[in-house]
């Protein structure tokens, strides 16, 4: 289920439009995720593109600074918005039974809503963004050591409220 | 992969594919519009904000000095209104039947409660009740489970009604008998109500964006009076000054100055005479707006505002850093600024610090952070804030229930 590659790499570069439209779907939804708010999220990934679009001419490659931007912009929004982000819970619990979902989705969705920011951002890079370890370092700007605990510590988490 | 991942995989993918991310605006607005070039990521700035750590700190201080002798510039007139079609139709819902309502009245111990009321601890994880557990009595509310959690249900001034929003609307809960009434629309995914003084006016943020004000009494379809539209999409938190001639609220990247600034500002409910309070540093001294109160009796604003540690956030550089929390006050013009009472650290996960003014304004509750998911809850009073009064702990919002005459 792991998609493998980082879609940022593959886009074309060349027109800032062209890079703004293919990325923004994909970012909002991953910063959603991590955030818990589709609107948050929305400011946070348009506040990033502004970023890119005023260095657009300098930057070798946007895509990097681009995920690297949102993401700083989640631990900013974070920071400021603390408890509200439910997202993921409501979504879970809102999804009829019969759709796949049952009682332990919602457990899982109520531990990731509770977990600390760099666990949650590296449990959506890794299991929805589907990134290695190394490549989730990178965007988190942190040692390559410290995204494996995260992880490990976060599924210890899941675990523990699934049992 | 192991079954709990995959199952992790799963959800995470699914709930992906159920947003709704909308529409991609067109890009052609970027270089053009002055207020999207000034929405520069704050990552941008992080380095020379921490560079400049303590020029931003004097800055502060330098500009809380120059607002308290400020003159305030009259603002343009705002009288628009809020157009109710302009909101999408399928966030409304028909009045829910009240599932359950009861009355308690039940008359607490006199000890460790505040003079004029209960204080309730809403528990936003597990219920959505206006319930006095522990600490008092009248009634207790059963709400919708989609009721917003922040900012949560406001109680009136008199104790008999309370304010919520839940499925898109804004209703009224009568709360003895448990009917409601709804008055508004609101599209943002948290909307801030505050009542005037009177109990007859509600001040709504019904869409991140602007203020403004809905008779109480109304109906669902009736419009808005709109005192400010502000530069930026946000949640706002929203309140009336004692005298319910003003509104309170906070805002981001104010007047043109940078995005890394929040700041608390009053305006006149007819759109004018707009003021800033106090401006902030976001990166190190980041300003909840839900953390923030107007006393109910007098000019004096309180407010919960968090300090991150330069030490800790190099201790905590892979890891959430813990806020120094104080609680601090003002008057309304920015004038006697003070910090009354050191909250500790706080790495706000499971728990949320809030700080209530009593329904009278002479005491005023608060929690202090003694753990990652619990805070102590104190009562001070206005007379006497030196000697808070420790009456148990918990987390959620809190809310005073006033007294009632029965």
């Amino acid at each position: 289920m792991i998609v493998g590659d980082d879609p940022v790499s593959a886009v074309p570069t060349a027109n800032f439009d062209s890079f703004y439209r293919h990325e923004f779907d994909q970012q909002v939804r991953r910063a959603a995720l991590i955030l818990g708010s589709i609107e948050l999220a929305r400011d946070v990934v348009h506040d990033a593109f502004v970023g890119v679009y005023q260095r657009w001419t300098t930057l070798d490659d946007a895509g990097p600074y681009l995920n690297r931007s949102v993401l700083n912009g989640c631990r900013d929004a974070h920071r400021r918005n603390f408890s509200r982000d439910r997202l993921l819970v409501r979504l879970a619990n809102q999804r009829p039974a019969n759709e796949g979902f049952d009682a332990d989705d919602g457990v899982l969705a109520d531990v990731i809503s509770t977990l600390p920011f760099n666990q949650r951002a590296a449990v959506v890079l890794r299991y929805y963004g589907g990134l290695s370890i190394a490549e989730i370092a990178t965007r988190l700007d942190c040692p390559t050591g410290s995204v494996g605990p995260w992880i490990d510590r976060a599924l210890q988490s899941m675990r523990k409220a699934l049992s | 992969m192991t079954d709990l991942e995959e199952r992790l995989t799963r959800l995470l993918h699914q709930v992906a594919d159920d947003l709704d991310v909308g529409p991609v605006e067109s890009s052609s607005s970027f270089p053009s519009s002055e207020n999207v070039r000034r929405l520069r990521s704050r990552a941008t700035h992080r380095w020379a904000a921490r560079g400049f750590a303590a020029a931003a700190v004097v800055a502060l201080l330098v500009g809380l000095l120059t607002v308290r002798g400020a003159d305030r510039a009259d603002a343009p007139a705002v009288n628009d209104s809020v157009d109710p079609s302009d909101r999408p139709a399928s966030t409304l819902a028909p009045t829910p039947t009240p599932t359950e309502v009861r009355s308690l009245v039940t008359r607490p111990p006199a000890t460790n409660l505040p003079a004029n009321g209960a204080i309730v601890m809403n528990d936003i994880d597990t219920t959505r009740q206006l319930d006095p557990t522990g600490f008092g009595r009248t009634q207790t509310a059963i709400l919708p489970a989609t009721t917003s959690p922040w900012p949560g249900p406001e109680v009136s001034p008199d104790g008999t009604r309370a304010a919520y929003e839940a499925n898109g609307t804004v209703r009224v809960r009568d709360l003895a008998s448990g009917i409601d009434r709804h008055v508004a629309r609101c599209v943002a995914e948290a909307c801030s109500i505050a009542w005037s003084p009177s109990g007859t006016t509600l001040a709504i943020n019904p869409d991140r964006r602007t203020i403004a004000l809905f008779d109480a009494d109304g109906d669902v379809d009736q419009v808005g009076q709109v005192v400010i539209t502000l530069e930026r999409s946000e949640p706002h938190i929203v309140d009336f000054t004692h005298d319910g001639e003003r509104i309170v609220f906070v805002s981001r990247a104010p007047q043109a100055s940078d995005p890394s600034t929040a700041a608390l500002e009053s305006i006149r409910l007819d759109g004018t005479d707009r003021i800033p309070i106090l401006e902030t540093d976001e990166l190190h001294e980041p300003l909840n707006p839900y953390w923030i109160d107007v006393s109910p009796l007098d000019s004096t604003i309180g407010w919960i505002q968090g300090i991150a540690d330069a030490t800790d956030q190099q201790t905590h550089a892979n890891d959430d850093p813990p806020l120094a929390l104080q609680l601090r006050m003002s008057n309304i013009d920015g004038s006697s600024l003070r910090v009354v009472a050191d909250l500790g650290q706080c790495f706000c996960l499971g728990f949320s610090p809030d700080f209530r003014w009593s329904p009278d304004g002479l005491q005023y509750a608060y929690y202090e952070a003694n753990s990652p998911s619990l805070g102590e809850l104190f009562v001070a009073s206005t007379a006497n804030a030196a000697a808070p009064r420790s009456i148990g702990t918990g987390s959620g919002q809190l809310i005073w229930l006033p007294e009632l005459s029965d």
